[in-house]
């Protein structure tokens, strides 16, 4: 009962196969980022389940085999099923070594870098493919979810009876319905994740909690073969149906990977902060030194008037002064005339 | 398509191309245009310093203008004695000639 009832509690990044959430679930870059929640269930049974294979085996039987020119899409379903397995597995693996006080801050600090990333790739890859395949999306949906239904429902029951939270029943009485009614409404993140589990606000981080994961796991893979699975014929291949074993030292080390990557992009970020922290700093000087240049020459340039001014104005004395002048050299000429007589009388 | 390292690589590198190029065009204009400015200023200095002599020639051709006007007055005195001179080599003349006239009747038979 635990177990399944922990089946209420997935990890859900992006809204793959569904096409409900096509316009509106966008992360904004500053929006609050996801962290997995912590998984207080014992997470041995439902590791076991996940590798063991899956109990829709219904819905294994409606997957058509994929043609040659399927395979590309299958495997890019392939790889998309695996990492959201894996980050619902890393959930489970991580509450199974059962220590809580440490996980928490390092789980948000390993998840919180890595899981905007890896939520953003997963959105934009749901974003994606919602549009690939948007036409006949709908259309499967409804078809997948009448037949899905049951046990859909089975697995909500159970989280119910197993004492889900009030939001598990919340998310069961929304997912009652096929689908979120309005294809083309333009719902805030928020809004439209209530509709597919809890959303739980703590300041700038938000916990989600999304319901029936392994459902939109299928989801997620199923429009690729449904698409052209009618065309080639099922008898290509029976085996996309189900999610192969997962490996969980596989997921180890992707979840190792994925906080180097992450402390990596912080180092690359820092470096590059301090890089750019140096640049302006030159920069600041070499500007510095060219704004003292021009200071300089501005005050050189205005020396240099007022020096010419005054040369105008000394001048402008001058010319004043030369008044008086050829009347004293006429006086004088006439001086020298009155000598001369003289020295001619004398003579 | 355009997955997220592609969109992050691209984001970083406008993060880190943007600045760079903006910055080094800062310097590069700097850079071209230091020298000029320099050029300028030393020219502005020399100007500044041709100014100054000029100013201080005219200070000094202006002074020597004032005090000649100052020496009018010398100049006025010394027309006046001139005058004064002529006037007596005029007198002189004229009574040297007259006595000229009358010692020249008795001078000839006192000279011979």
């Amino acid at each position: 009962g635990g177990a399944v009832g922990a089946a209420a509690r997935r990890t859900w990044r992006g809204s793959e196969g569904s096409s409900q959430q096509r316009p509106c679930v966008v992360t904004p870059p500053g929006h609050a980022p996801f962290r997995p929640p912590a998984n207080r269930r014992a997470g041995a049974p439902r590791a076991a389940r996940l590798s063991g294979g899956h109990s829709q085996s219904p819905r294994a039987g409606r997957r058509s085999g994929p043609a040659s020119a399927n395979r590309k899409r299958h495997k890019q379903s392939r790889p998309r099923p695996l990492p959201q397995a894996a980050q619902s597995a890393r959930t489970q693996t991580r509450g199974t070594p059962q220590s809580p006080s440490p996980e928490p801050a390092v789980r948000g600090e390993g998840a919180g870098p890595a899981a905007p990333l890896a939520s953003t790739a997963g959105q934009w890859r749901g974003k994606r493919t919602p549009g690939g395949h948007a036409p006949e999306g709908p259309a499967a949906n409804r078809r997948r979810h009448k037949q899905a239904a049951r046990d859909e429902r089975s697995l909500e029951a159970l989280s119910l009876a197993a004492g889900g939270t009030g939001a598990a029943a919340a998310a069961a009485a929304a997912a009652g319905r096929p689908q979120p009614p309005p294809e083309g409404r333009r719902a805030t993140l928020a809004s439209a994740l209530e509709l597919e589990g809890t959303v739980l606000r703590e300041g700038r981080l938000t916990q989600f909690v999304a319901n029936n994961l392994e459902r939109r796991i299928r989801l997620s893979g199923a429009p690729r073969g449904e698409q052209p699975g009618p065309g080639p014929g099922p008898g290509a291949g029976a085996g996309a149906s189900s999610i192969p074993a997962i490996d969980p030292g596989a997921l180890q080390d992707v979840v190792a990977l994925a906080g180097q990557v992450a402390a990596q992009v912080d180092e690359l970020l820092r470096a590059v902060h301090c890089g750019l922290q140096a640049l302006t700093a030159l920069s600041v000087g070499c500007i510095q030194t060219y704004r003292d240049g021009v200071e300089s020459l501005g005050e050189a340039a205005d020396l240099s008037i007022r020096a010419m001014y005054a040369l105008v104005a000394r001048c402008e004395e001058l010319d004043r002064a030369m008044q008086p002048v050829p009347a004293l050299a006429k006086r004088i000429r006439d001086m020298k005339g009155t000598l001369e007589r003289l020295e001619g009388l004398c003579k | 398509p355009h997955d997220l390292t592609d969109k992050f690589t691209e984001s970083m590198y406008v993060l880190a191309n943007e600045p760079s190029v903006a910055l080094y065009r800062l310097q590069e204009h700097v850079r071209r245009s230091l020298p000029e400015l320099a050029q300028h200023k030393s020219d502005m200095q020399s100007w500044e310093e041709q100014s100054q002599g000029a100013i201080y020639t005219v200070e000094y051709a202006c002074s020597a203008i004032k005090n000649m006007t100052d020496s009018s007055v010398y100049f006025k005195s010394i027309d006046s004695l001139l005058k004064h001179a002529i006037a007596m080599k005029d007198q002189l003349n004229a009574a040297q000639g007259r006595s000229t006239v009358a010692p020249q009747a008795k001078n000839p038979p006192a000279s011979s």
